[in-house]
């Protein structure tokens, strides 16, 4: 049970890391569309970028936790002392790496707000 | 398997990062899974925070919210970024704890996630009663 209970943990985390992508990447696209003043609604491609590495990064820690759960379980049935579990490190690494873009994103999404306001109070 | 649990190091583990796999003896699995699973909710709430900023800082634009709403949303984003690094910590200090047979740290980072969701929610309350008037 416990493999399967941490694949599903993975899988809702990627699902969350997921959706956020998309949300980010959504977001990215208005936030030109709606065009402040000067920018002429045009969306330059490195702003998709973080919600679309993201996404990705999501997808392969969804696929490698679900593959290495038969694995676990053979760890967990035999003698631990010979085959222990494998280190999740490099897929939490990801999934903390893809939170950081995304965090980033939105704090580029907000401050790109900030600005807008300002230039439209100008303006 | 030990009473404890715990397994002597592997001669051949080549697992990373050597810093952690390469002390202290091999805890029980489901103890080890476990704290993979702490982590990964740490690592959700974090999506959730980035997600709040994500979805605020949009909504300001499209219903052309004040710019203060925009510095909310950057400081979730911010804090939800620092969060996940810190869920990656989190799960080296209490993995290396289960090697090493210690007890395992206060989670001091709960008390500042509940103080930031606290003052969140009372500036968000608060403009949310302003507009009233």
């Amino acid at each position: 049970m416990q493999p399967q209970r941490t694949a599903l943990a993975w899988q809702r985390t990627a699902v969350a890391g997921l959706l956020l992508s998309l949300i980010t990447l959504g977001a990215s696209a208005h936030r030109f569309v709606a065009a402040p003043p000067g920018w002429h609604g045009h969306v330059p491609a490195w702003w998709l970028l973080p919600g679309a590495v993201a996404g990705a990064a999501a997808v392969v820690a969804a696929v490698d936790a679900v593959v290495v759960v038969p694995r676990q379980v053979s760890s967990m049935a035999r003698h631990p002392s010979s085959d222990p579990l494998e280190s999740p490190y490099w897929r939490l690494r990801l999934v903390v790496a893809a939170t950081v873009l995304l965090s980033l994103a939105g704090a580029l999404l907000a401050a790109v707000g900030v600005a807008a306001s300002v230039a439209s109070c100008r303006a | 398997m030990s009473t404890s649990g715990r397994q002597d190091q592997l001669p051949d583990d080549d697992r990373q990062p050597r810093s952690l796999y390469g002390v202290g003896a091999e805890p029980d699995p489901r103890f080890s899974l476990a704290n993979e699973r702490t982590a990964l909710a740490w690592i959700r709430t974090s999506l959730a925070l980035v997600a709040g900023g994500v979805g605020l800082t949009s909504l300001g634009s499209l219903a052309a919210l004040p710019p203060f709403l925009d510095v909310v949303a950057a400081v979730a984003c911010l804090a939800g970024g620092a969060l996940a690094v810190r869920s990656l910590l989190g799960w080296r200090s209490h993995e290396l704890s289960l090697r090493l047979g210690r007890p395992l740290r206060a989670p001091r980072s709960l008390a500042w996630l509940a103080l930031l969701v606290v003052v969140l929610a009372v500036v968000l309350a608060g403009y949310a009663i302003s507009q009233l008037w």
